[in-house]
Order: C-alpha cells, then structure tokens, then sequence
C-alpha cells in the first residue's frame, strides 16, 4: 500500500513538472528557452519509463534525446541567427485558434478512451485488472514446493485460492510457448531432454485440461505421456512457473529488449540501421553549402 | 337517291404504268442533264418528256374503259409495296383507279400531254431545256401519285411533291432573283397550309384509326362510328368538322384560297406552260380533288362544308375585283384561276361534288387554253406580257385568236360552251341544294352571280386589250410578231375544240341532256342526298340558267363597246372609284398587310426571342454557365492551397478528429 | 483510505495530453524549429504510451517500438535540421508564416 502510495506521487509530479515544461516549450518566444524545457521534458520522460520499469529505454531516453538530438537543436538554433525583431510577438491568427481548438478536441477524445479502457464495467472488460504480478507467481511457486528460492521478488503474504492458483497455472502455461535454449538448460529432468514438440504437446494438454476446469489436484498425466505420473506434471507446472517468473523479473532490462531485437525483430532493426545511414547521407547532402556560395565542399 | 352500292376493290397490275412512266422521264431527263449538260440532244429529251406522259394517258384510258365495264362500285386497284409498316399503322404504296381518280388521270395526263408538247415549241430556245422537262415528269408523277394514291399518307407525299415541283418550275429562271422569291413563296405559303392538312392527317387517323380511303369509307359508313364523329366535340366543334377545316386549311394553301392564295399570281414568274399546267390545270385543283376524295367525311359535318362554301366564293368574288384592273396578261388570269377555283369550292361546299369536279374538269380546259394562248401571245411579241402594249392581234396571230375566243366565251359562261354548263350548274346548286339554309344558299348564289359578271368583264377586257382593239405595240415588236409553230398551236387547238365540246359530257337534264358526268361519279358520293333538288321546279332553273347567261352577255357588250370606241369612259371610270380602282390594282395591299402583320413579327420574335433570349441566352448561358460554375467553384476551394504547412497540418487533424469521433462514436 | 493505484490509464492521458500540446505547438508557432520541437514532444508522447503498455501488458514488444521510435526520430531530426538550414540559406527567414511559395 505504501508502494502505491510512493508510485502514485512519484508519478503525479513528474506528470505535473513534464506537463509544465511541455507547456513552456511551446508556448515561450525564444527558442533557446523552449530547447531548454525540452530537455527538462525529456527527463521527465525519463523518469516516468523508470517507473515503467523500462531501465533500459529510460537510459537510452537520456542518451539519445538529451544527449544527441537536443545539442543538434541548439547548433542549429546557433547557427541560424535571429533577430530580437523576429522573435517579437505578431497578432494571433483566426486558424490558429482553430488549431488549438481541434487539438484540444483530439486529447479529450483520447482520454475518454483511455478512461473506457480501464472501466471495469466497461464491455471490453476490465482491460488492465488482470495484470500479472510476479509476487503472486513467486508465491505461487513456493506453494507447488520450490526448493530453489533464488526469487528476486518477494513472494505476496496472501494465500492462494484453488481457483488463483489455476488461474497462475494457465497462465504459466500460456507464457512457456517457445522457450529459448538457454531457458531451457535450467529445467529438470525429464524435461530437459524433451523434444520441443513434444514439451509443446504436453503443455497444450495440460492447458486444455485446466481450461475445463479441473483442479491442480486432480491435474494427471493426459493421453500419450503415460510416462509420466503425478509428480512430473507437477514438476512441468513447476518448470512453467518458474519461467514465467523469470521472464517477468527480466522485463526492462537490456538483455530482455536485446532478446527480442535480435530474434523477433531482426528485419526492423537492419531496416533502422539503413534508414540511419540514408539520414546520414542526406544530411550531408542538404546541409553543404553549394559551391557558388563560397565556402569549402 | 343513294344505291346500295357494293364495293369491291380489283387488282390491275397496268395501274402502275401510268405514274411510273412520268418518273422514267425525269430520271432520263434528268440524269442525262446532270451528265451531258447542253450536248443533250433536244429532239430525244422532247420525245421522252411527251412520250411518257402520252403512255401514261393510254394507261388512263384503259383503266376508264376498264371501269366502266366492271360494276358500279367497283374500283381498279394495285399495291406496288409495303410502305410503312410501324406497329398499327400500315399505309402500303398503293395506287387505286376508281371512277374519281379516272377522271382525274385523264385530265392530268391528257391536258399534261398537250401541254409537254406545247412547251417544246415554247422552250425551244432555252438552254436548260432538260432540267424544264425534267421537272415536269417529275411533276406529272407527283400529281398522279396525289390523284392514285390509296391512303392519305401517300395522297400527302403527292401533295407534296407537286409543291416542290410548283417552286423548282416557278423558280426555273433562277438567275433572276424575283423569280426565284416567287418560287420560295410558293413553297413557303403552301407549307402553312400543308401544316394544316397534317393537323387533319393526325386526327383523322387518331379518331378513326384508318389510312386507306376506302377502309376510312367503309368505317364512316358505320352508323355508330359516323355518330361518334358528329358528336364527339374537339376544341368546340365536332370531331368531324375539326378534321374537315384542318384538311381544307391544307386546300386553301394548295387551291390557293383566302387566305394562301397570294402567292398564285407571283407564280407567273415562272415559263408560261407551267402556269396552264399547274397553276391552272392540275396542281391548284388538288384541294378540290380531296373534298371530293373524303366526300364521305364531308357530309357528315354541314358546318365545315359552309366554311368550304364560305371561303370559296368569297374568294371567287374578291379575286375577281382585283383582276378588273391588272395590265399584266398573265396576273389577269392569274386571279381568274383564284376566282374560278372559288366556285369549285363553293360548288364542294353546298354539297355539289360532282359538279364542283366538272367545273375543275372544264376549267382545266379553257384555262390551259387561255395560259397557252398567252403564252403564245408573249412568244410572238418576244416576250411582252403588258397589255397596254398589246392589240390588234386577231389578225396577225389568227389561231391563237381563235382558239382564245373560244376559250372566252366559255369562261365567260356563254351558252352552250362547256363553262357555261359547268359554271351554271354549280349557281344552280348552290341555290337549291338541301345542306344548307336558304339564306345561306341565297347568299352563296347571289355572289356567285356577280362573282360571273365580273369574270365576263374581266375577260372581255383582257380580249379586247390582247387582240381587238388598235395595235398599241413598239415598233420593233410589231415587227417579229409571228405566230406560234405547230408543236403550240396543235395544243391550242385541241383544247379549243375541248372547251367547245366539253359541256357535252354533263349537258343537263333541264335542257333534255342525261348528265353523264354526274352519273359517272354519282357513287362516290355515299351519303349525299339530293332530294331538295327535286323540290325545285324546272322553270325557276331555266331561268336562272337565262339571268347567268344575261348577265354575262351583257357585260361581254358593255365591255366590247367601251373599248371599242369609248375608251376614254374607261379612264373617267378609273378616276371615279379612284379609291376602288387603286385598291384593286394594288390587290388590296394583301401582300403588304400579311407583311406587316406576320411576316416582320415572326422575324423579330425569331431574331429578339428565340435567338438572342433563348439560343444565345439559354442554351448558350446554360453550356457557359456550367464552365462559369466550375470555374467558380474552383476558385473558392483553390483558397484551401495557402502554401504554409502548418495549413495542411491543420487539415491532417481534422481528419485525425473525423476519424476518432467516427469510430469512438459507433462504439 | 484506499490508494491511487496508477493504470494504465493514467499514463495514456499524459501522453494524450502531452501529445496535443505538442500538436498545438506544431499547429501554432511561426518559428519552425519551435515546430520542430514540439513534434519531438509528440513523438515521446507516442513512446511513453508504448512503454505504458509494454509495463502492464508485460510484453517486450513495447519496448521494441519505443526504441525503433528513437531511432526513427533521430534520423528525422538530422535530416529535418538540414532542411531547415538550407531553408534558412535560401530564404533568410525561418518564419513559416512568410514561406507560402506554393500557395494558389
């Protein structure tokens, strides 16, 4: 309670201070003072993905925002001189009242909608309600008889119902698809050896079988893995748990973004190292000087 | 008193040789005129020409004979092709020989015949001497179509037709402008009435369904049907009588009546024959040949009728002022046919078909006589046509004084020449038949009586003048007067002999003769009573037959001493109804008046209205003004362009706006 | 007393609110790097609501995006900059309201 407590005005005034800051950019004169709240927005933005826990995206916020692209702005704000006139204010325009007036609109309507989302008697359901929390996995864990208590996150002190507790198990389940090898290097015997198939059968049974409702007791060893008894199943859900609990300790952090860039989205990334090399060269492009102008290519 | 007649239609295949042959003619003529121009020999185009019409009058006159062996009622019949076939409506190329239509081929084909043959003495010196004869074939064709034809649809394309050749003759001479208006007159006051006979077509065949003439007779025949006509009402008359005026407005136009009748006279621009053969022979009598036609309509409607009869005699009396005072030889006749194609009318009007066709069957006789001998007074005075400078004829020109006497003295409905057994007969029924009141008839005879007088003065004169009185000619005139060659004076003769004779053909019962004509054509005419001619006496027809006669004689007297010896009474006259003599030498003004009247009006409507307000105005503001439109509505919304980007930012949110309130809003 | 537990929700309004002032900067301001400016505030904006539901959707994916974003925005900065100073190099002014070559 305290955390959320914390959590809360931590993020109302970082809100307040990035809206405010946002406000100054836009609406002061001199364009050196609006570069400057914008860097005061960019780290305010930065706070808030720390609270995101995006470690990783907060530090690359700062490098590249702050560190890259303002200090672009500023030279150019440099190098093109403006006059004390230039910056006077000039009568305010019928369409830009317009503007404002049609931006103003589109936020509203998409706060309204951001309303809607989180309205747990609205028809699309409660859409954030069922947020997983690692606290309940890991007690989830120690419940089925972990040993290993290596856990980055405390367990929640609550006990588990049966039905919280076949609610985790489907979802342990439904986040195992896929596990990479070096996940899989850490998983008991006889799973280890398993082909990927055959993990990936078991697991669908086990998941149509929770759907209809049984219980974890009464969770056996379904048609085809005859090998198996009681306690390998539960080992199995085990092993399911304790991946998923592992994947969400290692959210926002550089391995679990680079995971994902490297595999998932391998074409976006090459596509972005091409487009930046496309921007380098059209940059040096426009921004020489052409030769009648004087100056050296 | 009416017969039960029995119709049958029989089925000659020669029919079609009596139109056809004529039309050869113009296609050789005038092909052969397009082709070799003046190399055309003239000998082969006058052959042609009068051969043609000759082989078209021996068809006619087998079909008379024909006829006359075949039952009363009977008629000759041949279907050429389908013509128009749409739906409903079927109107065959058909031709029909009934008793009617003979009498109408042999005086188109035989006056016709003499008249080709005139012209080739009268023509002899013209260069275009082909494209003359051509268009006359072409004529001649064009009136037997219209005489022949066995549905009205075809009877109009005739009616036509013999309008086209009337403006293509009267305007032969075309390199003189004045002559080629006087053809576009024609044409152009024919039109009007042409407009009218449609308007009757279109009724005719609204309310009846038929086409075909004799289908049209055998309808009407039908009690219930002819009821439906008398009393079915259309704009205020009876259907009938509706359909009656229309077609006659067409007759006026044709027939040259009040009020088309102006353009008669201008058609002496054209070559003399032209005017004995159309203006006086045939096409003029086209009108009366279709009263005669749908006899069977006619009777059923006495109001349209005294319109006929109205129209006719009224223009007989007021044609025959106008030619008390002209110089021209030519308009002199002119306005005679105008006066006389009035009393055929008249005589349609009172219910006298029969003698209304005799008249136009004498008419064609004596008038053609008349024009030609003009014609061939013109040609021996190397083409003078005022009568001023005229005179003392009858010596050097002896046939064509002789013929024209005789032609005179029948027009002037001297005993016993066939004018005055034609002319007589129509006072006699206009006086006492049974279709109209007695007022009315009354009126009609008295008219018509003074209508005659003036016809015996006016022909006097025109005698006299021509022929006996002291020569008035220029010297080098008087010097080349000669008389005409044989191929002219041979028709003269002929036709002379015709006007002499003709009355034979319906010599009257009072006078102990058997009325042959009338009785030829009497069953054509079903539904025509004649019992209130018997109600009269023969002593009151003799003496009326005795007034007519007087009346004329007097006049031919009175006239002959006048100006014989007292010419200068003449110009004392003249000066006393100065007013009179003034508006007759001015026919009236008509002319001027219709000028005034329509003509500039319709010109201004069509210049101020229709083609600056509604071509100019409309049609081309409309087409304008879609450009305009566009163009407009492209300036304003070419102001959305404003160059800054912040513009189209600006426009990218409204859109981002539209598209959020348009899915959140479905939600 | 119950606490403010912050959703998902919240962050989408600030990131809505942040991305329509950045909208309205973009829409009013003369200076053109002014507008620039405020389209990098649009476009954080946009990465803070991806990451917002990277944290409670627990997926990558997110995170993913919000780091191509950067990338993307980068390049766009570079190359827009250039623009702009050769706009500069041409035209001796930086006032949008004053650039209406291609109007009608």
């Amino acid at each position: 309670m305290l955390t959320d407590w914390i959590y809360a005005i931590a993020f109302f005034v970082t809100a307040a201070a990035t809206v405010a800051s946002a406000l100054m950019v836009v609406l002061h004169r001199n364009p050196v003072i609006n570069a400057l709240y914008l860097v005061l927005c960019f780290f305010g933005v930065a706070v808030l993905y720390v609270l995101l826990e995006s470690h990783f995206l907060a530090a690359l916020q700062v490098l590249l925002y702050a560190g890259a692209v303002l200090v672009l702005f500023l030279m150019i704000i440099m190098l093109i001189r403006l006059d004390q006139e230039q910056l006077m204010k000039v009568k305010p325009k019928p369409g830009k009242a317009l503007a404002v007036a049609a931006s103003l609109g589109v936020i509203l309507i998409m706060i309204g909608v951001a309303h809607s989302l989180s309205n747990p008697s609205s028809q699309r359901g409660p859409f954030l309600l069922q947020r997983e929390q690692p606290e309940r996995i890991a007690a989830f864990l120690l419940d089925l008889g972990e040993r290993r208590v290596d856990l980055k996150v405390a367990p929640q002190k609550e006990t588990l119902s049966e039905a919280d507790k076949v609610q985790l198990a489907r979802q342990a389940l439904t986040a195992l698809a896929k596990p990479d090898a070096r996940a899989k290097a850490q998983w008991a015997e006889p799973f280890r050896t398993m082909g990927s198939e055959k993990i990936e059968a078991l697991r669908k049974a086990l998941l149509a079988g929770l759907n209809r409702q049984w219980t974890l007791a009464q969770l056996s060893a379904p048609a085809g893995f005859k090998e198996l008894n009681r306690a390998d199943i539960a080992a199995f859900i085990r092993t399911a748990a304790r991946a998923r609990l592992t994947q969400l300790e290692e959210f926002g952090t550089t391995a679990s973004v680079g995971r994902e860039l490297f595999s998932r989205y391998l074409l976006p990334f090459e596509a972005a190292s091409i487009l930046l090399l496309a921007a380098i060269v059209g940059v040096l492009l426009l921004a020489r000087r052409s030769p009648d102008e004087g100056g050296s290519r | 008193m009416e017969q039960a007649v029995h119709i049958a239609a029989v089925t000659r295949d020669y029919l079609v040789w009596i139109p056809l042959l004529p039309l050869l003619g113009f296609l050789f003529n005038g092909i052969g005129w397009i082709l070799l121009r003046e190399k055309l020999p003239r000998t082969v185009v006058n052959w042609i020409a009068c051969l043609t019409v000759a082989g078209g009058f021996l068809f006619s006159v087998r079909g008379f004979f024909d006829l006359m062996s075949l039952p009363v009622g009977s008629y000759l019949h041949q279907e050429i092709f389908d013509w128009v076939v749409v739906g409903d409506i079927s109107a065959p190329f058909g031709l029909v020989l009934d008793r009617l239509s003979a009498v109408m081929c042999l005086v188109v084909t035989g006056v016709g015949g003499l008249i080709h043959l005139y012209s080739t003495g009268y023509m002899g010196h013209d260069h275009a001497f082909a494209r003359y004869f051509a268009y006359l074939n072409l004529f001649t064709f064009a009136m037997l179509i219209l005489v022949m034809a066995a549905n009205i649809l075809l009877m109009f394309v005739g009616w036509e037709g013999v309008g086209l050749c009337s403006y293509l003759l009267i305007g032969f001479w075309y390199e003189d402008e004045q002559k080629a208006i006087a053809g576009q007159k024609a044409f152009i006051v024919n039109r009007i009435g042409d407009f009218g006979f449609l308007i009757g077509i279109f009724t005719l065949f609204l309310f009846t369904g038929q086409l075909d003439f004799y289908g049209m007779r055998a309808w009407m025949a039908d009690p219930l049907n002819a009821e439906f006509l008398t009393k079915g009402t259309l704009l205020g008359v009876s259907i009938a009588t509706f359909i009656g005026i229309a077609l006659f407005v067409g007759a006026t136009g044709k027939s040259a009546q009040i009020p088309l009748y102006v353009w008669l006279p201008d058609a002496m621009a054209g070559p003399t024959p032209v005017s004995a053969l159309i203006h006086a022979a045939t096409m003029v009598t086209a009108g009366v040949y279709m009263i005669g036609r749908m006899s069977f309509l006619y009777v059923l409607t006495p109001e349209a009728l005294a319109i006929v009869a109205g129209i006719g005699i009224a223009t007989a009396i007021f044609s025959a002022t106008i030619g008390l005072t002209q110089n021209d030889i030519k308009k002199v006749l002119a306005y005679s046919t105008v006066s006389q194609l009035g009393y055929m009318f008249a005589a349609m009007g009172v219910g006298a078909f029969a003698a209304g066709i005799f008249h136009l069957t004498t008419h064609a006789f004596f008038k053609a006589l008349l024009f030609l001998g003009a014609g061939s007074v013109i040609h021996g005075l190397s083409g003078e046509q005022d009568m001023r400078k005229m005179g003392g004829l009858s010596s050097k020109m002896p046939i064509t004084f002789m013929t024209m006497l005789a032609a005179w003295l029948a027009i002037a409905g001297i005993f016993p020449f066939a004018g005055f057994v034609s002319k007589d007969e129509i006072l006699w029924k206009a006086f006492s038949n049974s279709v109209h009141a007695t007022t009315f008839n009354t009126a009609v005879y008295v008219v018509g009586l003074v209508a005659a007088g003036l016809t015996a003065i006016y022909m006097t004169r025109l005698m006299m003048m021509t022929f006996m009185t002291k020569s008035r000619m220029e010297h080098d005139v008087e010097h080349h007067v000669h008389e005409s060659p044989w191929t002219m004076a041979l028709p003269l003769v002929l036709l002379a002999v015709l006007s002499v004779l003709g009355g034979l053909l319906n010599w009257p019962k009072a006078l102990g003769g058997s009325a042959l004509f009338e009785h030829w054509l009497e069953p054509m005419w079903p539904g025509l009573h004649e019992a209130g001619a018997h109600a009269f006496s023969h002593a009151l027809e003799y003496g009326l037959m005795a007034l007519s006669v007087g009346i004329a004689a007097t006049a031919i007297v009175v006239v002959f001493f006048l100006y014989r010896s007292h010419t200068d009474k003449i110009k004392a006259l003249a000066e006393n109804m100065h007013l009179f003599y003034e508006a007759s030498l001015n026919k009236y003004w008509v002319d001027e008046i219709y000028k005034a009247l329509i003509i500039e009006p319709l010109k201004r409507l069509s210049d101020k209205v229709l083609f600056r307000f509604v071509d100019v105005g409309i049609v081309d503001g409309a087409v304008n003004g879609v450009g305009s439109v566009t163009k407009l509505w492209a300036e304003l919304w070419k102001r959305m362009q404003s160059g800054q980007v912040q513009t189209y930012a600006l426009y990218m949110v409204f859109g981002v706006l539209l598209v959020l309130c348009v899915h959140f809003g479905l939600r | 007393m119950s606490p403010i537990v912050i959703g998902l929700d919240h962050f989408l309004s600030l990131s809505a609110v942040l991305f329509g002032i950045g909208m309205i900067g973009a829409l009013v301001r003369r200076n053109a790097i002014t507008v620039f400016m405020s389209i990098e505030l649009m476009l954080n904006a946009v990465n803070l609501a991806f990451a917002a539901f990277a944290y409670y959707r627990w997926d990558t994916t997110g995170q993913v995006f919000v780091f191509l974003v950067m990338v993307v925005a980068a390049c766009e900065v570079a190359a827009g900059l250039a623009i702009i100073l050769a706009l500069f190099r041409n035209k001796e002014t930086v006032n949008l309201d004053e650039l209406n070559v291609m109007r009608w």
